[in-house]
């Protein structure tokens, strides 16, 4: 308890200090908890594998998002080879800017709900036999626009009237669903649409190929895809980040040392009188750790104010912070890990030195 | 002044371990800081693309993707219909995102012989492609994948061989090119064209070409036309939030300049209250001990400076060599240019001298006995 209370007392005794050195170690640990909160708003908006399902798309494409565009003749030759359900889906982003765009899904109102799981937050979901220009939206395009059931939304130049809102755990909250014919009509494709989604596990297999320069991948494949592209990004800011902690935990060993170093004779005398070595070492881990906890509390604050202020979208998707269990730990990890190096070092150092000569400083 | 100087210099000789310790510790921020400044930098440099280009692009309404676009053959007719008064050259294209290598490219088609004086690409290294198989690849993704003139890729399970490495002025995706031929080949489709280049002709305002086609009827309300650098600018909005975050990030890692100066100052002033009491007893004055601490802590701040800007060039260069920065099909160079050198030189300075102003503010306050009593 004593080397405890002598190092918060030190602490308590250089109160301007402590805060600054707080606040150079929230830096580096605001930086990690949004680089870790945007990395889980990437991650939940994107993980969407399925083991039931497939997807026939144009290779090399990101299917469920934009870029394939099949014939019906496909959708044919698959029912043709004995798939047992074969639910057809228009995926493509629309809007003159990324700033306006939106992620439309052409849907068949009669099979939709059997691939995607979702649930309705308001208004009712599309039904089959539904008039044409009704549209169910996702939470967060809801949110993006301040939409209610009712409302309009304008689609490619068109009015389609918000008949629900739907809650999904995906990318797909960023989306607005119309029926599959609206959406062939609205994009003037005919028959056409971007991929076609079939069980798992029946004729076709992931890895297939089709002729036209078709594949067969799992359900999930372009989010992954999607997901590895943003991998160089958060690489960048984590080689920025981990040098900033290693900038906090060499501030922090310096800080903690010359703390020390002034309180030499106190704690030569408490060694002299019986207390081992360690108590130099958690007089100095608690001073290390009260610091990096009041840093960890300010840059969590920071990182959740950056959070508010800063979307990122990308043509039709807005990737959101996400701070949770997993990113707070995470960071908590981080944090301890720069309280031991800021403090391992200048506890050895100070170990070393001689008791005598310790004691005989004024 | 000078003597002040020489003061300083040998104070941090004297003490070269924790001078040492300080300064490792403020290059580590400032080298942080140029390396998010950088990329926030890189992101926004597509927020500004400008070509010497006069080129239109004629695409569907409302489609930001023009890769599920198509153009009707009336729409090329109208732009036809104008040459060779108004417009010099029309080039029809196809694009198209799909994974090559390591990365998510945008892969373009249209006449070979359109390259060069509608799309403004310049040949690097190699020959356009002129053989089936064969593409040309920008020097961007050539650079990501480590692509040499000759190398064999393989593009929808098809293998090319890269005949030329282009540079492509204002837009600098991601991509390759393969002549339109090819591209039906490959993807065995017959389908139209996605969107539609138009070149004006010499001595035509662009912007009367644009309002013609823009109202032409046989467009109607289906397409719009855009000028060229201005359609980049649109697609390449997503950028701008990456870039706000970046730059906010590098200002917030600068603070950390602010704290070390400051626990540093103030350390050696806790530390070495009782020399700074006789400096003041002696008949040194407070301006003059202020004005050497400042000194000392701008000299550290330089020293930091100058390393964390050689060890972020060199991160650069190493970065730049063995893996490129490619981000959604965009490559980025990340480098610092004289003008961000010069901001953050004075950052550095400015921060220093804020941290060193506050540390010794109080100090300064306390009567030269109290400063002698300490031990």
């Amino acid at each position: 308890m004593i080397p405890l209370r002598l190092g918060l007392r030190q602490l308590l005794n250089h109160t301007r200090l402590t805060l600054v050195m707080a606040l150079a170690v929230a830096v580096p640990l605001m930086s990690y908890f949004t680089l870790q909160a945007y990395q889980a708003g990437l991650r939940s908006s994107y993980s969407s594998g399925s083991l039931d399902f497939l997807v026939v798309q144009l290779s090399g494409s990101l299917g469920e998002f934009y870029g394939s565009r099949l014939p019906a003749q496909v959708g044919d030759d698959l029912r043709a080879a004995g798939a047992s359900l074969v639910i057809p889906e228009i995926h493509t982003v629309v809007g003159t800017t990324s700033g306006d765009a939106v992620l439309l899904r052409g849907i068949p109102l009669e099979s939709y709900a059997q691939v995607e799981e979702f649930k309705m937050t308001a208004g009712r979901p599309l039904l089959p036999r539904d008039p044409p220009r009704l549209a169910m939206i996702g939470t967060r395009l809801a949110e993006a626009r301040r939409l209610l059931p009712g409302d309009s939304i304008q689609i490619r130049g068109r009015n389609f009237q918000v008949i629900g809102i739907f809650e999904v755990d995906t990318y797909a909250g960023n989306e607005a669903w119309i029926s599959l014919e609206d959406a062939q009509a609205l994009l003037g494709w005919g028959t056409d649409v971007s991929v076609y989604v079939i069980p798992d596990g029946q004729t076709f297999q992931e890895g297939d190929t089709l002729p036209g320069g078709v594949s067969v991948v799992k359900k999930g494949e372009s989010s992954a895809t999607l997901l590895a592209e943003w991998d160089p990004f958060f690489r960048l800011l984590k080689i920025a980040t981990g040098a900033l902690a290693a900038a906090a935990a060499v501030a922090l060993a310096s800080i903690l040392w010359r703390l020390a170093w002034l309180q030499r004779r106190e704690l030569a005398i408490l060694r002299s009188i019986g207390f081992g070595k360690g108590s130099l070492t958690t007089c100095l881990l608690v001073q290390g750790s009260a610091i990096t906890l009041l840093g960890f509390l300010l840059g969590g604050l920071a990182a959740l104010g950056l959070g508010q202020l800063i979307e990122i979208g990308a043509a039709g998707i807005s990737l959101q912070a996400v701070f949770d269990d997993k990113v707070f730990l995470t960071s908590l990890v981080f944090a301890a890990g720069i309280t031991l190096a800021g403090t391992t070092v200048p506890a050895w150092w100070l170990n070393r030195l001689n008791l005598a000569i310790l004691l005989r400083s004024e | 002044m000078l003597q002040v100087l020489r003061f300083s210099l040998a104070d941090m000789l004297h003490d070269r371990s924790r001078t040492l310790l300080s300064i490792t510790g403020l290059a580590v921020v400032v080298a942080s800081y140029f390396i998010l400044f950088a990329s926030g930098r890189a992101f926004s440099s597509y927020l500004n693309v400008t070509t010497v280009s006069r080129n239109l692009i004629v695409i569907q309404n409302d489609m930001i993707d023009p890769s599920v676009a198509f153009l009707e053959p009336q729409v090329i007719q109208a732009a036809q219909d104008l040459i060779p008064a108004t417009i010099r050259r029309v080039s029809p294209i196809v694009f198209r995102h799909t994974r090559v290598g390591e990365h998510l490219v945008q892969l373009s088609a249209t006449a070979v012989q359109d390259w060069e004086p509608v799309y403004h690409l310049v040949l690097l290294k190699g020959a356009w492609s002129g053989k089936g198989r064969e593409i040309v690849v920008s020097e961007g993704i050539a650079l990501a994948n480590a692509w040499q003139v000759g190398q064999l890729v393989q593009i929808f399970g098809s293998s090319f061989s890269i005949s030329g490495i282009f540079r492509s002025p204002g837009t600098a995706f991601a991509s390759v090119w393969m002549p339109i031929e090819t591209f039906r080949a490959l993807f065995d489709t017959q389908r139209g064209y996605q969107g539609l280049f138009v070149q004006p002709a010499v001595g035509v305002d662009p912007d009367t070409v644009r309002l013609r086609l823009q109202n032409d009827p046989r467009l109607a309300d289906g397409y719009a036309v855009y000028f060229e650098d201005n359609y980049t600018r649109r697609k390449f909005q997503t950028l701008k939030d990456l870039s706000s975050m970046m730059t906010v990030m590098s200002g917030v890692a600068l603070l950390g300049i602010v704290f070390g100066i400051f626990n540093a100052a103030t350390l050696s002033t806790v530390e070495r209250g009782r020399e700074l009491g006789i400096l003041l007893g002696i008949g040194f004055s407070h301006r003059t001990v202020r004005r050497l601490m400042l000194v000392r802590s701008i000299l550290q701040g330089l020293l930091a400076y100058g390393v964390g800007l050689a060890a972020a060039d060199l991160f650069f260069t190493s970065q730049q060599a063995f893996a490129p920065l490619v981000i959604l099909g965009l490559p980025f160079s990340l480098k610092i240019t004289p003008d961000m050198a010069a901001s953050g030189l004075a950052w550095v300075i400015a921060l220093a001298l804020l941290g060193a102003w506050l540390s010794t503010r109080t100090l300064f306050k306390l009567r030269v006995v109290a400063l002698l009593s300490k031990p």
